[in-house]
């Protein structure tokens, strides 16, 4: 497959900067995956801009501003057909944009809670998530890229692994997916291919909700059938 | 063979605030040469410094890099000219232009804050352009509350004088009954029916702006 070009922080500041300018109205989105461990200094370039939005009227008016500034939609395309989402390819730059959802993950509250960093670009808002919800984003895609940032994230920070364990729950509870079966699969690869500095308790406690989740499914599947 | 020191794991290491004591103490070296390694992690863009005249330096060290994209916002504004400081709740940084004292007292009177609002009162004595003020307090629909706000500051505290033409567009303009929803004192009455707006501060809040 063809490599895929990167962005550097400076090209991305330049980048938000034109879009700013060009939307009509005051636009908020949130920053995830590379763009926000920019922003968060973890990263220096990235492959694709990742932002979710929480209004649909915000997601809308963006994805236009997108093409009248030129961007084509890509040939990709993001895998869950039920959530609202776009690929866009605006220069050198990608841009995967969701609404409320980054693919199965739902924007929660809390996540917006933890937002430590609003960078204003013109009509551009953009709120940075916090990495410990980067972790969680990054455990459901694991790719191998998604594994060299998270692993670069537990170098470089002092994690709050409290608060990790809470949203993958808060996820688990909220949708049909197992995040903290993910995320467990996600840390333990992490473990043997970057001997990565997880806690132990930690993993302790996620492999117990992680077998708990497994057997509630279990008896649900039992019932329904 | 001496340890060559990694900053980055130093950072993580140190995350939080210290003083030069503790940080000598955390590292078991001198003070001097804990004061050496503070310096190198300012330069290194991990560790930032409050000071205020004689008082010991305060170090915050952060893993993250201290933030260099954009201008600094809201609350570093606030904090920056205000003698009541805030904890800022996120750090707000600005990249399309400079973020102006009109802009920071304006966009705090609107957040309904308290907080906010109190220690953005100081703002009023580095006002440079109340044309810009004005502007601003129309566009959200605040004018008459930015009015009555100046004329309770004034009262605490030595600001500089509104020009005669910002002051009558204020009194003529638009502005919200409460500037935070259903909250009123029972100080500063005349201040309140002369603007028509009610005022969510008592004189005994506003004297912090004084000591802060």
């Amino acid at each position: 497959m063809e490599e895929k070009n990167r962005i550097n922080v400076k090209e991305q500041e330049d980048l938000f900067n034109l879009i700013g300018k060009t939307l009509k109205k005051k636009v908020e989105c949130y920053a995830v995956g590379g763009t926000a461990m920019m922003f968060l200094n973890i990263k220096e370039t990235t492959k694709d801009v990742d932002l979710v939005f929480k209004e649909k009227e915000d997601y809308e008016i963006f994805k236009d501003t997108l093409i009248k500034l030129g961007a084509k939609e890509s040939k990709f395309k993001i895998e869950n057909r039920q959530k609202v989402s776009s690929i866009l390819d605006l220069g050198e730059a990608r841009f995967d944009l969701f609404l409320d959802y980054l693919i199965y993950f739902r924007l929660t509250k809390t996540i917006i809670s933890r937002i430590k960093e609003v960078h204003e670009f013109f009509n551009m808002v953009v709120k940075i998530v916090s990495p410990e919800d980067i972790i969680l984003f990054k455990s459901m895609a694991d790719r191998i890229s998604d594994r060299v940032d998270v692993s670069d994230i537990i170098k470089k920070l002092n994690v709050n692994w409290s608060q990790v364990l809470e949203e993958a729950e808060l996820q688990t509870e909220n949708s049909e997916y197992f995040f903290s079966t993910f995320l467990y699969n996600f840390l333990i690869g992490l473990n043997e291919d970057f001997k990565a500095d997880v806690p132990r308790d930690f993993m302790t406690k996620l492999e117990k909700i992680t077998e708990k989740s497994l057997l509630e499914a279990r008896e649900r599947l039992k019932k329904s059938n | 063979m001496r340890k060559r020191i990694d900053i980055s794991e130093l950072a993580k290491k140190l995350e939080g605030m210290h003083t030069a004591e503790t940080l000598a103490s955390e590292l078991n070296v001198s003070i001097r040469t804990a004061i050496n390694i503070a310096s190198k992690l300012r330069k290194a863009g991990y560790l930032h410094y409050y000071s205020a005249g004689r008082k010991k330096r305060i170090y915050q060290i952060s893993p993250m890099r201290f933030r260099l994209l954009g201008r600094p916002g809201l609350y570093e504004t606030i904090n920056k000219y205000s003698k009541i400081k805030i904890k800022e709740p996120f750090n707000h940084r600005i990249h399309d232009r400079k973020f102006s004292i009109e802009e920071a007292l304006v966009l705090a009177i609107n957040s309904e804050n308290i907080r906010l609002i109190l220690s953005s009162l100081n703002l009023f004595a580095h006002i440079k352009n109340w044309g810009l003020l004005n502007n601003l307090a129309k566009r959200y629909n605040l004018q008459r509350n930015i009015g009555a706000l100046y004329d309770v500051t004034k009262l605490i505290i030595k600001i500089k004088k509104m020009d005669e033409r910002t002051r009558n567009s204020l009194l003529r303009g638009n502005g919200r009954e409460y500037i935070i929803k259903d909250l009123s004192s029972k100080d500063f009455k005349s201040i309140e029916e002369k603007w028509r707006i009610k005022m969510p501060l008592n004189f005994n809040d506003l004297s912090r702006l004084r000591t802060g």
